[in-house]
C-alpha cells in the first residue's frame, strides 16, 4: 500500500505515543516530543502529524473524559495499532541495517 | 486571576471555530486551552495569550477542515454517476407507464417549444445573414405635396449616388429597382416574371449574396447583364452546371441579355428577395421618378445617426432643389430617413414595400405560447412525480437509513427527470423533424437538421433540456430527498402538510389554458368563416382578372381581346379595368361640399363601361358611364362609392364636380353601392371608378372556371409575345386571408395539445386519489354505494376545480379575443356559445379522463381493497 511510510516527525509522534499509553493525547504528546527533542514544537504540528497517523491505520483514536481542567472539553486519545507497531519495528530494523552497513571508521574518526 | 478562569482572545476562539471542523474543534480547542493554561503558569497571561494566538493562526492547515471518518467519498466522478443513472433507469423501467406518459408529454411540449423557437428565431433573424448587416441601412422617403404626406419605401433615382458622393460616412449606395421581365427561353416558352430587379454593379460587394459562377465585381457591369439565381437557372435550363451558363444569352423583355452569373438562392428571411438581378438600364430621369428602393452601406454602426443628421441638411441643400424642377411645382419637399436592414421586415407603414411582412406582435405570442406549452408540460411532470412520490416513500426511508444524505438522494431523482427529459428532446426532435413539411405550411419555413442547428438553434435545445430538467424535476427531487426518514418507513405520508394545494392549483392553471385556447380556437374559426361568406358588395365567383402586358400598342389590342371574347357564348361578360383588389394609386383633387373647398386624396381605378355589370356593382344613384364616341372627349366622368360621398358630404352627388387641375374637371354620374374592394381587415374607404382605358391593367372576364380554353386561344393571338397570366378573383381574395388561415390551422393544433396535455395531468391526479381512497371506496361499496354515487365522490373535487378553471379562463379568453379582433374592420360578434362549446367541449373530456381511473375504482372487489391494509 501506497503512502504507508513513516515520516520521521511521524515516527517520532507514534513514538511519543507508545511511551505516553493510556496518557497519550494531542497536548501530553506533544510535551512528550518536545521534551525528547529539546525543540519547542507546534500543537498544529502534532495534530496534524496525529491525524495523518491515524488515516494510515497507525493509530485508533476516541474522545473521553470531559475536565474541568480543560474547560469541559473532551480529549481524543491515541492507541497504537499493530499496524503502528509493525511500522515502528520495521522502521527501527530499517535503521539498524543500514547502521550494521556503515563502517566502523566512520565511527571512529572524528 | 481576574476571573474564575483566565480566557484566551475571544477572538482567536472565533476564528478557530470558524475554520475547524467541527469534528476536531473539541480536542484542539482542548489541547490549545491546557497549553494556555500552562503558559500563564510559565510566562504570565500576557504571554499565553501571545502564544495562543500563534497556535490558532498555525492551525489553519488542511486537515484541520477534514472530515475524521472515512468520508464517503467516490473514486471518481464519472462512477458516481453512473451509479445514479443505473438506479434512475432501473426505477424507470420497473414503472412504464408512469415512464411513457412522462416522456410523451414532455416531448410533445418540446417539440411544439422547438418548432416554435425555431420560427421565432427565423422571424427575428431576417436579414442578419448579410456580412455587413450591422451597418446597412435603406433609405425611405417622404414626400410632401399640399394635398397629402406620402411616405414611401423607394426613392427617387438620385438619391442613392448622391448621397455617396456627399457623405464620406456612406461607403456605397445600391438601387434596385424591380423590374417586370418577359423572359423567353431557346424554346420559345414565354414566362412572366416579377422578381427581377435592376442593380447597382456594386450591390455583391455590398451585400452577401455569394455567386456560384461569375465574377461578383463585373457581373453587373456590362450593360445587358443578367445575373439568374439557382433557381432560375434551373428552370430555364434545366439542371446544369451553374459555371457553364455563364456567357449564354436570354431573351429578357425582347433583348438579349447576357448570363454573367448565377447566385445561390435567396435565403427565406431576406426583406428584398429576388430570382434575377439586371444591370441597369433604365436612364430614369434621377429626381423625378420614385421607383428605387435604395440602400447604403455605411462606414461603421455610428455613424448613422450622423448619416441622419446629415439628410436633413441634404434634404435641403440637394433634393428639394432637385424635385421641384423636376417636377416644376414649389410647394412639394422630400424628406428621407435610414431604416436598418433588419428592420425592414417589420415596416409595414410604408407605401411601395415589398411583401410579406412580419408581425413583431406575432412573433412575441408565439414565443409565449412556446413558453405556456412547456410550463404545462412541466407541470405534468411535477404532478405525476409527486402523484408517484407517495409510492416511494419506503424507498426514501430505506436510504437515509442507510446514510444517503439528502443532497444524494436529491441528486438521484433529479438524474431520473434528466434521463426522462433527455429522451423527451430526442423524441421531440425526431417528432419535429418527421413534421417537417406539415410545420412548414404552418410556419412559413421547414425546419430541417441543418436549420436546427444553424445560429444557436443547438443552444435553443440544450438550453430547453436543462431548463425542463431543473424546472421539472426540482421540486419532486426536492420534496422526495426531504422526507423524514422514519415517518417514511412507518408509512406516512410525506404529503401530509400539503394537501396537495399545488397539484390542484397546477390543474386548474392547466385546465384553464386549455379552456382559453379552445375558445380562441372557435372564434378565429367563426371570423374566418364570417369572412368567407360574407358578401362582399360584388361579385367574385367565375371572375377571372388577366394582367395587360406593357405592350405599346396595349390599348387597341385589349380592345380587340374584349371584343373577341364577348363573341363567344362562354363568357358572359368582359371589362376593361384594374381588379378591384389592384394597387391603386392615390388622385388629388379638390371638391366642393356644402360652401366649402377642400383637397382631398383617393383611391381611383380605371375602368370601363362594363365594370359595373361584369362585377355586379349595383347603383345607389346616377347612372352608369355614357359612352365615349371619340377619342378626343377626354374621360370626364367618375362614379364614386357611398363612402366617397359620405367622406365629402354632398347631399346631391350626381353632377357634382372634382377638380384635378386647371384642365382636368371630372363630373360625378353615379354612385356605386359600398363594397368591399379590399380585405375585411379595413373598412371600406373612398374610391373613385375613372373612365379611362387609355392604359389598361386588366381584363376581367366572367367566364366559367372550364371554359378558360376560349381565353388562351384569344390571346395568343392577340399577345403572342406575352405569356398569359390571370386569376380567379375570389382565389384571389381567399389569399389575402393566408395568415389567418394558418393562423387557425396552429390554433387547431394548439387546441388539441392543450387538452391532451392538461387530460394527462387530470389522469395523473386522479389515479393518485383513487389509490389514496381505495379504502374509502371499499367501505363505501360495502355499505351499498353504487357505482355512480363512487364516480360522483370523487369527481365532486375536480367538478370545482373545473369551475374555477372555467371562471379564470373566460374573460381572459375574452380579452386576448377583442384583441385580436380589432384586426379587423368587419368582425363577428363573439357570442357567448363560444365560451359554452369550449368550457363544454372540455369539460366532457376531463370527464371522459376522470371516468377511466375511477370507473375501474368503483368497479373493484371491495374485498381485496380492503384486504390490503
Amino acid at each position: 500500500m501506497k503512502g504507508t511510510q513513516l515520516g520521521e516527525f511521524e515516527e517520532i509522534v507514534l513514538l511519543a505515543a507508545a511511551i505516553l499509553q493510556d496518557e497519550a493525547y494531542g497536548y501530553a504528546i506533544s510535551k512528550e516530543v518536545a521534551e525528547q527533542t529539546g525543540r519547542a514544537v507546534s500543537l498544529s504540528a502534532i495534530h496534524s502529524a496525529l491525524h495523518r497517523l491515524e488515516k494510515k491505520g497507525f493509530l485508533v483514536s476516541h474522545l473521553a473524559g470531559a475536565t474541568t481542567q480543560r474547560g469541559g472539553k473532551r480529549r481524543r486519545f491515541f492507541a497504537m495499532t499493530a499496524a503502528g507497531k509493525a511500522a515502528l519495528q520495521e522502521a527501527r530494523q530499517l535503521r539498524q541495517r543500514m547502521w550494521a552497513r556503515v563502517p566502523v571508521v566512520v565511527w571512529e574518526t572524528n | 486571576m481576574k476571573h474564575s478562569s483566565p480566557q484566551p482572545p475571544a477572538w482567536a476562539l472565533r476564528l478557530l471555530r470558524w475554520y475547524c471542523n467541527p469534528e476536531l474543534l473539541e480536542e484542539i480547542q482542548g489541547d490549545l486551552y491546557e497549553a494556555f493554561i500552562e503558559r500563564i503558569e510559565q510566562r504570565g497571561l500576557r504571554y499565553a495569550r501571545r502564544h495562543y494566538v500563534g497556535d490558532v493562526l498555525r492551525f489553519i492547515r488542511p486537515f484541520a477542515q477534514e472530515s475524521r471518518r472515512t468520508p464517503y467519498r467516490p473514486a471518481r466522478r464519472a462512477e458516481l454517476l453512473r451509479n445514479y443513472v443505473r438506479l434512475s433507469a432501473r426505477y424507470l423501467l420497473k414503472h412504464p407507464g408512469f415512464f411513457v406518459i412522462n416522456v410523451l408529454g414532455l416531448a410533445v411540449g418540446i417539440a411544439t417549444c422547438l418548432a416554435i423557437m425555431h420560427h421565432v428565431r427565423f422571424e427575428l433573424s431576417y436579414d442578419a445573414f448579410h456580412q455587413y448587416s450591422d451597418r446597412l441601412y435603406r433609405v425611405s422617403a417622404t414626400l410632401y405635396t399640399p394635398e397629402s404626406v406620402d411616405r414611401l419605401a423607394p426613392t427617387a433615382y438620385g438619391v442613392g449616388p448622391s448621397l455617396q458622393e456627399e457623405l464620406p460616412e456612406v461607403v456605397a449606395a445600391v438601387r434596385l429597382v424591380p423590374t417586370m421581365a418577359v423572359v423567353k427561353d431557346k424554346e420559345g416558352t414565354l414566362f412572366n416574371e416579377e422578381t427581377f430587379f435592376q442593380a447597382d454593379p456594386a450591390i455583391f460587394r455590398v451585400f452577401t449574396y455569394p455567386l456560384l459562377a461569375g465574377d461578383p465585381t463585373t457581373a453587373l457591369v456590362a450593360p445587358h447583364s443578367v445575373v439568374l439565381s439557382q433557381t432560375l437557372a434551373k428552370k430555364y435550363f434545366g439542371a446544369v452546371n451553374p459555371a457553364s451558363l455563364i456567357g449564354t444569352s436570354l431573351l429578357v423583355n425582347q433583348q438579349p441579355h447576357t448570363i454573367t452569373g448565377v447566385t445561390k438562392d435567396i435565403p427565406q428571411n431576406s426583406d428584398l428577395r429576388f430570382d434575377a438581378l439586371l444591370s441597369w438600364e433604365y436612364d430614369p430621369n434621377e429626381w423625378l421618378e420614385i421607383g428605387s428602393f435604395t440602400y447604403l452601406l455605411l462606414k461603421d454602426a455610428e455613424s448613422a445617426n450622423v448619416v441622419q443628421e446629415k439628410l436633413r441638411v441634404f434634404d435641403e441643400q440637394q433634393v428639394n432643389p432637385r424635385i421641384r424642377q423636376a417636377w416644376g411645382a414649389d410647394n412639394i419637399s422630400m424628406s428621407h430617413a435610414l431604416l436598418p436592414i433588419t428592420e425592414l421586415h417589420y415596416t409595414t407603414n410604408l407605401l411601395g414595400d415589398t411583401e410579406d411582412k412580419g408581425n413583431r406582435t406575432y412573433v412575441y405570442i408565439f414565443a409565449l405560447v412556446a413558453a405556456c406549452i412547456l410550463s404545462v408540460a412541466c407541470i405534468n411532470y411535477v404532478n405525476l412525480s409527486i402523484a408517484q412520490a407517495v409510492r416511494r416513500t419506503t424507498e426514501v426511508g430505506v436510504a437515509k437509513a442507510m446514510g444517503a444524505s439528502q443532497l444524494q438522494l436529491w441528486t438521484q431523482y433529479m438524474s431520473e427527470c434528466f434521463i426522462t427529459t433527455l429522451l423527451a428532446v430526442v423524441f421531440a426532435l425526431g417528432l419535429v423533424l418527421l413534421a417537417g413539411q406539415h410545420v412548414a405550411d404552418l410556419l412559413g419555413e421547414r425546419i430541417t437538421w441543418l436549420t436546427l442547428t444553424q445560429s444557436g438553434g443547438l443552444y435553443t435545445v440544450l438550453g430547453i433540456l436543462t431548463l425542463v430538467s431543473i424546472l421539472a424535476g426540482s421540486y419532486p427531487a426536492l420534496m422526495l430527498s426531504a422526507a423524514h426518514p422514519v415517518r417514511a418507513l412507518r408509512g406516512g405520508s410525506l404529503l401530509a402538510h400539503r394537501r396537495g394545494r399545488l397539484r390542484k392549483v397546477l390543474i386548474v392553471m392547466q385546465f384553464a389554458v386549455a379552456i382559453s385556447i379552445v375558445a380562441s380556437t372557435l372564434v378565429v374559426r367563426n371570423q374566418l368563416a364570417y369572412m368567407r361568406h360574407k358578401d362582399l358588395g360584388f361579385r367574385q365567383d367565375q371572375i377571372l382578372a388577366i394582367g395587360i402586358p406593357d405592350d405599346s400598342a396595349a390599348k387597341q389590342k385589349t380592345q380587340i381581346l374584349k371584343h373577341t371574347l364577348q363573341q363567344d357564348t362562354r363568357v358572359a361578360g368582359v371589362t376593361v379595368g384594374s381588379r378591384p383588389d389592384a394597387l391603386w394609386s392615390l388622385s388629388a383633387f379638390s371638391v366642393t361640399a356644402q360652401g366649402k373647398t377642400r383637397h382631398l386624396s383617393v383611391k381611383g381605378i380605371n375602368v370601363d363601361r362594363d365594370y359595373l355589370e361584369v362585377l355586379d356593382l349595383p347603383l345607389v344613384v346616377g347612372r352608369n358611364f355614357s359612352p365615349m364616341t371619340s377619342d378626343a372627349m377626354a374621360p370626364n366622368q367618375v362614379i364614386v362609392n357611398e363612402a366617397f360621398v359620405r367622406e365629402v358630404g354632398w347631399n346631391e352627388p350626381v353632377g357634382q364636380e372634382m377638380v384635378f387641375s386647371d384642365t382636368d374637371v371630372k363630373v360625378v354620374v353615379g354612385v356605386v353601392q359600398d363594397f368591399h374592394y379590399a380585405s375585411l381587415h379595413r373598412r371600406i374607404e373612398p374610391l373613385i371608378l375613372f373612365y379611362d382605358t387609355s392604359v389598361p391593367v386588366n381584363l376581367l372576364v366572367q367566364v366559367a372556371p372550364n371554359d378558360t380554353e376560349v381565353i388562351r386561344a384569344a390571346w395568343a393571338d392577340i399577345f403572342p409575345d406575352f405569356p398569359l397570366e390571370f386569376g380567379f378573383l375570389d382565389e384571389a381574395f381567399e389569399q389575402k386571408y393566408r395568415i389567418e388561415w394558418r393562423m387557425l390551422t396552429l390554433f387547431d393544433y394548439f387546441s388539441g395539445l392543450s387538452i391532451f396535455i392538461a387530460c394527462l395531468g387530470l389522469l395523473s391526479l386522479t389515479a393518485f386519489t383513487v389509490q389514496q381512497k381505495t379504502q374509502e371506496i371499499g367501505i363505501r361499496k360495502v355499505m351499498g354505494a353504487g357505482r355512480v354515487a363512487i364516480l360522483y365522490l370523487l369527481s365532486r373535487e375536480f367538478g370545482w376545480l373545473l369551475l374555477l378553471s372555467i371562471i379564470i379562463a373566460t374573460p381572459l379568453a375574452y380579452v386576448a379575443i377583442r384583441f385580436w379582433l380589432q384586426n379587423f374592420a368587419y368582425r363577428t360578434p363573439i357570442g357567448g356559445t363560444v365560451f359554452l362549446l369550449s368550457a363544454g367541449g372540455v369539460t366532457l373530456l376531463a370527464l371522459v379522463t376522470l371516468s377511466y381511473h375511477t370507473l375501474r375504482a368503483a368497479a373493484a372487489n371491495p374485498v381485496d381493497t380492503l384486504r390490503h391494509e
